[in-house]
């Protein structure tokens, strides 16, 4: 820019800021040099709507809120403002936690048990309007005992309610209102290690932070996150040096990492992508068809060219990330030629046009994907031309949600799945269970296929109330293997979320999660970011 | 894009004014006053047509949001929609949609958003989950500093590119120059500032690749001029074929017309021709266009806005497009149509500045 045909435009410029940036200095400039070692800048995928933490369980609420039990590395369950993690009693009906003492909120006021109740009482209740209410639906009532012991009290034996307890508990004085016009969304209150320093809307936050935390004086003491939506103008800012880690897709972090000082870390999922198969068509309603469509499916071709290797072929619902509740023999091999077997016997022939048909009705449905998602969109491209040599025909269809979800019941879909990782029911029970088969617009993603199987059912029942461990993960296990013989769907991959990140070697304590649906910079490597010392 | 037509409105090239007559004639003192009451005769007809236009804008933007696709309750949801189960997607809708507005017919809401605007509340967004007139103060600021410096910028450099190609019409220079801001034209803005990046930004380290500030860093006058540099050229790299190939054109005809060529004959010095006979009635068509373009400014700094991450108005724009978030969305396209009418009217007051046969009562 010249600045002889600028100088005016400077004036003004000086004037707008005057105008507009006096309230951002004062919290700006105590956040510090950039090059300060204590500082992590980094490029998020895109603005958050809010910081209510009954809109937001996990990722950057984490580093506001502290639940009762807490996300640990690679996924394990621990203790967050429990001491424990929570007991059951002999029925699963019954649960208490007990409280850590002397926590406070980030206004000054003391952590107790009712704040617990508040928070649990609010994400059931329908005028809050959490999106979570039917994740909860188990929990009847939530008592305090006394001030630092809380009773779940349930309407049906539960195992998994440890991993519903990682929701952010706030100030229950806070907590007003429904979560559209709550202060909480852009306030936040809570135990975490972190407090919200300044957010500019559109362009970036930052975290400070807190004196006093629980668990230690965190030693990142400032977390700079850059809003940048473009994938290529993160991986640029991660490049050029302005920012110390982003997320950004398998393909473009394989091809920035190693120089600039840039590293890949990938972290295993409970992200899955799977494809539905409504049982409403005609082919769909016989199981032999469904295992051939899935022996059909070149599952490793697909995660060698959409994800550059970053994934993990699977056959259900469940993933590798599940340990002991994961079944490794419950897989589909890719063989096209037995899939042409099965659907021979099963009578779909290969009509004049090179399509299958039987009794007049063509082999053939449309599977739709969001057409925003390019990941989906690459999904569902591989998979018809995986179909297409069987004879069968895949149109595909880009949609918005909105359309997703009202014809959900007659057409295919590529689905997400694993928002909730940590438990093998939260993964699944929705996905599979005949309870969710009948078709509802307002929960259509529940069981997209209509699949019904008794022993599906019976299964998933009784591993959601074992209380013992091992006979749970052999129940899961035992499951996967009916699911292979009578598939609900085409699971095709299990996701690696990648990061680019430079400068880990400086700390200790850097470690690896398992990772839910909903990914960003609050995860990768500096999901315990305030756990990690200095080298 | 085509040169005149696409504004709508054909300006009219006014006649040079004579030789030796000052740019502003020294009317007599009689006329002059006329001249003033006409200049504010026409502000007052165009501010007074203005609210109406306003009301039917934003009418019609209730209209269409309310008859888009989109879905509320899914926009609020985004990702996270597909895990919502059961009943919980349906209090959602609830909190949603009735609490917030977006449930009611959009001519009650708009009825209920226009009382509002009255008593000099813009509503609450539900995308941006703050009040509108919070989101408007923090970003609309923003946009206006660089659609400005960019505007500016753009006119700067269009000015002498301009004059240069209009010397020697069929000259490399100006053959050169003309297709390739052509050229230049047809690139989409967000290419212009992706590629601006790779260069300028990453290649050579010279400038940051975006955001307000560094990192956590205070809002300052010279950390934001930094980071103001490569959005503001994107801005004026879009800008400025037009304004030039405008400006080009007019030049062209003004230098053969004959009333310069009389103020050559009589030995007015060539730098003297261009700058008082030349460059001021050839400014007249294209001020008159630059006035009606603004809207299309402000839409193309929505994406530079997007790449540079800049927080200005143009983002939440987009996403209150998305989400059903009629307060925001009318608000916006409000307050962004004011801008383009009194761009408009400040375009035909500089005309009637610079032409003195220019009649405000006709335009």
């Amino acid at each position: 820019m010249r600045l002889r045909h600028s100088r005016p435009a400077v004036l003004l410029g000086a004037l707008v800021l005057a105008a507009s940036g006096c309230s951002a200095a004062v919290s700006g400039a105590a956040a510090g040099a950039s090059d300060d070692a204590a500082t992590l800048r980094l490029a998020e995928t895109g603005e958050y709507g809010s910081l209510h933490p009954l809109e937001y369980p996990l990722g950057i609420t984490s580093k506001l809120y502290d639940g009762l039990v807490a996300v640990g590395a690679d996924g394990v369950l621990e203790p967050g403002l429990a001491v424990a993690m929570p007991e059951a009693d002999a029925t699963l009906t019954s649960w208490t936690v007990r409280l850590r003492e002397g926590v406070t909120f980030s206004d000054g006021s003391e952590f107790d048990a009712q704040d617990v109740v508040a928070a649990f009482d609010a994400v059931r209740d329908p005028a809050v309007g959490s999106w979570m209410a039917a994740d909860y639906e188990m929990v009847e009532q939530v008592t305090a005992i006394d001030p630092l012991t809380v009773r779940f009290d349930l309407a049906y034996p539960y195992a998994g309610l440890p991993a519903r307890l990682t929701l952010g508990i706030p100030a229950s004085e806070a907590l007003g209102g429904d979560v559209v016009g709550s202060p909480l969304a852009s306030e936040p209150v809570g135990t975490g290690p972190y407090v919200l320093a300044e957010w500019r809307k559109g362009e970036s936050m930052t975290l400070r932070a807190r004196e006093g935390w629980w668990g230690g004086e965190p030693q990142v003491r400032t977390i700079h996150l850059a809003f940048v939506a473009d994938e290529n103008a993160r991986a640029q800012r991660v490049r050029s040096g302005e920012v110390d880690g982003a997320q950004v897709s398998p393909r473009i972090a394989a091809q920035i990492a190693g120089s600039d000082g840039l590293e890949l870390v990938a972290n295993s999922s409970g992200d899955f992508r799977a494809i539905s198969l409504p049982v409403t068509l005609p082919f769909f309603a016989d199981p032999a068809v469904r295992v051939a469509v899935n022996l059909g499916t070149d599952r490793q071709a697909m995660i060698d060219g959409i994800l550059a290797g970053h994934g993990t072929a699977v056959a259900t619902p469940f993933t590798p990330a599940q340990g002991d509740a994961f079944e490794p023999s419950a897989v589909f091999a890719h063989d096209p030629a037995a899939a042409a077997a099965l659907l021979d016997d099963a009578g779909w022939a290969v009509g004049p046009d090179g399509v299958r048909a039987k009794d007049g009705v063509r082999f053939a449905f449309t599977l739709m994907y969001f057409a925003e998602d390019t990941l989906r969109r690459d999904v569902a491209q591989a998979f018809a031309s995986d179909m297409a040599p069987l004879g069968i025909d895949v149109a595909l269809e880009g949609v918005d949600r909105r359309h997703a979800v009202t014809a959900m019941d007659e057409k295919a879909f590529v689905l997400g799945g694993g928002d909730m990782p940590y438990d093998p029911d939260a993964q699944a029970y929705r996905q599979l269970h005949s309870d969710f088969a009948v078709f509802d617009e307002d929960d259509a993603y529940s069981n997209p296929s209509g699949y019904a199987d008794p022993d599906v059912d019976r299964l998933l029942d009784a591993a959601r109330t074992e209380p013992d461990p091992a006979a749970r993960s052999a129940l899961y296990r035992e499951l996967q293997t009916v699911l292979v013989a009578n598939p609900p769907l085409v699971a095709v991959f299990a996701l690696e979320h990648t990061y680019v990140a430079r400068g880990l070697d400086d700390w200790d304590g850097v470690e690896h999660v398992l990772e839910p649906h909903e990914h960003g910079v609050a995860w990768g490597p500096w999901f315990n970011v305030q756990d990690w010392t200095r080298r | 894009m085509t040169l005149i037509s696409d504004t709508g409105r054909e300006a009219p090239v006014a006649p040079a004014p004579g030789d030796g007559m000052p740019l502003v004639a020294p009317a007599p003192r009689g006329a002059a006053s006329g001249r003033r009451v006409a200049v504010l005769r026409l502000v007052r007809r165009r501010l007074l047509w203005a609210a109406p236009l306003m009301g039917v804008i934003s009418l019609a933007v209730f209209a269409l949001a309310a008859a888009s696709p989109t879905d509320a309750a899914a926009a609020f949801l985004g990702a996270r929609d597909e895990f919502t189960g059961g009943a919980a997607r349906a209090s959602v809708e609830d909190v949603v949609t009735g609490a917030h507005g977006a449930g009611a017919h959009w001519a009650e809401a708009w009825w209920r958003w226009a009382s509002g605007l009255v008593s000099g509340d813009l509503g609450v967004s539900t995308s941006a989950r703050m009040p509108v007139a919070d989101v408007v103060a923090a970003r609309l600021p923003w946009t206006l500093l660089l659609m400005v410096l960019g505007l500016a910028l753009g006119a700067a450099v269009a000015v002498p590119l301009a004059l240069i190609a209009a010397r020697q019409p069929h000259g490399l220079l100006a053959r050169v120059l003309t297709s390739g801001l052509w050229a230049l034209s047809a690139v989409p803005a967000f290419l212009v500032a992706m590629g601006l990046m790779a260069v300028l930004a990453v290649g050579l380290g010279w400038l940051p690749t975006g955001g307000l500030t560094d990192a956590g860093a205070a809002v300052t006058p010279g950390q934001v001029g930094r980071h103001l540099v490569l959005p503001v050229l994107s801005v004026a790299l879009a800008q400025l074929p037009w304004i030039t190939l405008h400006l080009h054109r007019a030049v062209t005809a003004q230098l053969r017309s004959p009333a310069t060529e009389a103020a050559r004959l009589r030995g007015v010095p060539e730098r003297q021709v261009l700058a008082r006979h030349v460059l001021p009635t050839a400014a007249v068509p294209t001020l008159a266009i630059a006035g009606a373009r603004l809207p299309e400014v402000v839409a193309g700094s929505v994406l530079v806005e997007e790449v540079f991450s800049w927080p200005g108005l143009g983002q939440s724009l987009v996403s209150a497009a998305l989400a059903q978030d009629f307060a925001l969305l009318a608000a916006s396209t409000v307050l962004l149509s004011a801008v383009a009418v009194l761009g408009g009217l400040l375009a035909d007051l500089c005309l009637v500045r610079i032409d003195p046969r220019t009649d405000p009562d006709a335009l």
